[in-house]
């Protein structure tokens, strides 16, 4: 820390002298946290060994050996619940800050090798049989009992994963954008279904006040699901009235996240709702300036991006300005 | 040169000493916050995501108004003339400066969008109006051209990324006129390139701290991250064999004259640079260095295959967890000024829940819906990309 600066503080008599002499006498030893690097290191290696071990199946998945390795994976994952069972500490309703980095990556090693474990049984030895939904199910339930027990973020955002894979999608918003293709109906309501269950999951996680902390990760994926699976029912459905129904809805639901969003001062969801509500206005607009058949029509949904634009500008640094005064 | 207000620029880094020792809990907050009365600072600087959602909206609004501007010409060729590019470049820039003069906005999203266009648009004018730029592309004036902007827009914006922009173009330039200047230009390539990057790594580090610096810390810690990179890269085995003059067939390169050099250069150089991280206590090139540690393993590997890809993973992974596990015993209690806790625990929610979204992303990539594809093969988080970090 800069002393001449502390110094100068103190003689103008914003800081009283004991904290002065604390800063002195804090500048002399500052520790250096390797935190960040270790962290980096223990994902990577989880990581690597996972995929080692994903491979390892794979391409001896015929041979005499394969055994041994399905043995050493149920090992791993035996292993690593083993420890983590052995340390965790008692449950509670609330936040339990973990025993320590080791501990999360160890957990998301045991988990990552018991997944492979079941898909390996699946494959091989068809042990659900072809009840996919069985050999989905259970490594869902699994996965959501241990983000439970051991209060682990990560693992309960694979369990949302894992939970949309049951249900026959597969959820991570990346996905969700690049290669699904909305023109099925079923896909958009399951999506949509979904959504709101993660929503309502939210929701019940604050009320009942039973790990609040997860509102988070259940509101992400609920929130951006909903309004995606919305939009594009919106545009599946863009000649019959039924199309309104799916952005009366949208609305309803940008109220809702939008007040639960001040409520919980996040500017994170304010700017989903935010940018998500923009959408679906600018295709109102847009589909109505079209309607006219005009030459200008054109011009004047040009006309209207600039302004509009330029008013969410303005709405977003007012709601900035809100959540900061709140 | 700066354009922000210097006074505020200044009260801004005593408000963040300020935030470091309350958080080290050496001042209450009530003592914060007298010094932020007394500092005061009227920069308009929002959250990330307010940041994000006026970065985006600033790009549509330029985006629609040039494309108005070319539907009121109703002539479409002019996107293709340079006066053009120059115009929009133009008034993008002095619709930046007027933000910032007027309405105090300090990385606010609105002025970091408009850098990137003005800066673009201005540019594209450069390019177009070189002649046929199809038949010989003229990479040096180019990349001269953008060293030149970027470092305008850094010095008068302390932009990070321009910092880095400019940088890279820096080099890039030395190397193209190089190249060209002596027949044998690409065989010391290597070498000058390691001089230019040791030289600038040298010449910021002395800049960290002093007074004429001091706004640009950050650009300054962009620029040691950088040239160190590109320090390593200049002797790095394979890149030098890519770029050598004797191998001009890259199916079939031939070794490297003093092959040896490089080779001590690629494996130890990372070491070097965790070993002086830790010795000085310096995050930048401890960080490098663990990230040229990969890069280092991926050169080898390239050219020496030991074992099959799957067993690699596993040790190096193993390997990994072990070495973790037996840092974080060793520095319980903290030990020669090293300590594994988290000395910022204020934000450790925030930070938590970042990282929960990363671990969803990079494990649930190749799952696939277990419809009617073959379920499993298990091989999680197999894009083994490690850009994460």
């Amino acid at each position: 820390m800069n002393i001449e600066l502390f110094k100068k503080l103190f003689e103008e008599d914003c800081i009283s002298e004991d904290s002065f002499e604390k800063v002195k006498n804090m500048s002399g030893n500052t520790l250096f946290s390797l935190h960040w690097e270790i962290k980096t290191l223990l994902y990577l290696g989880v990581m690597l060994l996972s995929s080692g071990l994903g491979i390892l199946i794979y391409k001896n998945i015929d041979t005499i050996g394969h055994q041994v390795i399905l043995l050493i994976i149920a090992a791993i994952s035996a292993g690593c619940f083993f420890y983590c069972f052995k340390n965790k500490k008692p449950f509670s309703k609330d936040l339990i800050k973990s025993p320590n980095s080791f501990f999360d990556y160890i957990l998301l090693l045991g988990c990552l090798s018991f997944l492979s474990f079941v898909g390996y049984l699946q494959f091989q030895y068809t042990v659900f049989g072809t009840n996919y939904g069985m050999a989905t199910f259970i490594p869902m339930v699994m996965l959501f009992y241990i983000a439970y027990q051991f209060d682990h973020l990560g693992i309960l955002a694979m369990g949302i994963t894992n939970m949309a894979i049951w249900m026959g999608v597969s959820v991570t918003p990346k996905q969700l954008l690049l290669n699904t293709d909305f023109n099925s109906q079923t896909v958009i309501l399951t999506y949509l279904f979904l959504g709101l269950l993660l929503l309502l999951a939210a929701h019940l996680s604050t009320h009942f006040n039973f790990k609040k902390h997860f509102r988070f990760t259940y509101q992400h994926f609920g929130v951006h699901l909903s309004f995606i699976s919305l939009l594009a029912g919106y545009f599946f459905y863009y000649e019959s009235g039924l199309s309104f129904l799916f952005i009366i809805t949208l609305f309803a639901l940008a109220f809702y996240i939008y007040k639960n969003a001040l409520k919980h001062h996040s500017f994170y969801f304010l700017l989903l709702v935010v940018l998500y509500a923009y959408i679906a206005v600018s295709s109102l607009v847009v589909r109505m300036l079209f309607t006219m058949k005009d030459d200008a029509s054109i011009t004047l949904s040009f006309m209207y991006f600039i302004a509009s634009a330029i008013a969410i500008i303005f709405l977003l640094i007012n709601l900035n300005k809100k959540i900061k005064a709140a | 040169m700066i354009i922000y207000n210097n006074s505020w620029l200044a009260n801004l880094l005593i408000r963040e000493e300020a935030e470091k020792a309350r958080k080290a809990e050496a001042i209450s907050i009530d003592e914060q916050k007298k010094i932020a009365d007394k500092y005061p600072v009227g920069f308009y600087t929002p959250n990330i995501f307010i940041r994000i959602g006026l970065f985006i909206l600033t790009c549509v609004i330029v985006s629609f108004s040039v494309g108005l501007l070319v539907m009121m010409a109703s002539n479409m060729d002019i996107i293709d003339t340079w006066g053009f590019s120059l115009f929009i470049g133009i008034i993008t820039y002095i619709a930046l400066e007027v933000m910032i003069k007027s309405n105090n906005h300090f990385k606010s999203g609105v002025d970091d969008a408009l850098i990137w266009i003005s800066a673009g648009f201005i540019l594209t004018a450069f390019i177009l109006l070189q002649p046929n730029i199809n038949n010989d592309f003229p990479y040096s004036r180019i990349s001269l051209f953008i060293f030149l902007l970027a470092l305008y827009y850094s010095l008068r914006f302390t932009d990070v990324l321009m910092t880095a922009v400019s940088l890279i173009a820096l080099i890039a330039t030395v190397f193209i006129v190089w190249k060209d200047l002596f027949s044998w230009g690409m065989l010391t390539m290597p070498f000058l390139i390691m001089i230019v990057c040791s030289g600038v790594y040298f010449l910021s580090k002395q800049g960290v701290g002093k007074k004429t610096t001091i706004y640009y810390t950050n650009c300054l810690l962009v620029i040691q991250i950088i040239s160190l990179l590109i320090l390593y890269l200049a002797g790095n085995y394979y890149v030098v064999q890519v770029l050598s003059p004797v191998s001009s067939d890259l199916t079939n390169p031939t070794p490297v004259p003093f092959g040896f050099f490089f080779w001590i250069w690629t494996i130890l150089l990372p070491i070097v640079y965790i070993y002086l991280g830790l010795r000085r206590k310096d995050t930048i090139l401890l960080r490098t260095g663990l990230i040229l540690v990969a890069a280092a393993a991926f050169t080898f590997r390239n050219y020496y295959h030991v074992m099959p890809i799957e067993g690699v993973l596993c040790i190096v992974g193993a390997i990994l967890l072990g070495i973790c596990y037996w840092v974080m015993k060793y520095l319980k209690p903290p030990k020669h000024g090293f300590t594994y806790e988290d000395l910022e625990q204020d934000n450790f929610m925030d930070k938590l829940k970042v990282e929960s979204l990363i671990v969803s992303e990079t494990f649930s990539g190749p799952q696939v819906p277990a419809d009617n594809t073959r379920f499993g093969g298990g091989d999680f988080g197999g894009g083994g990309a490690s850009g994460n970090f």
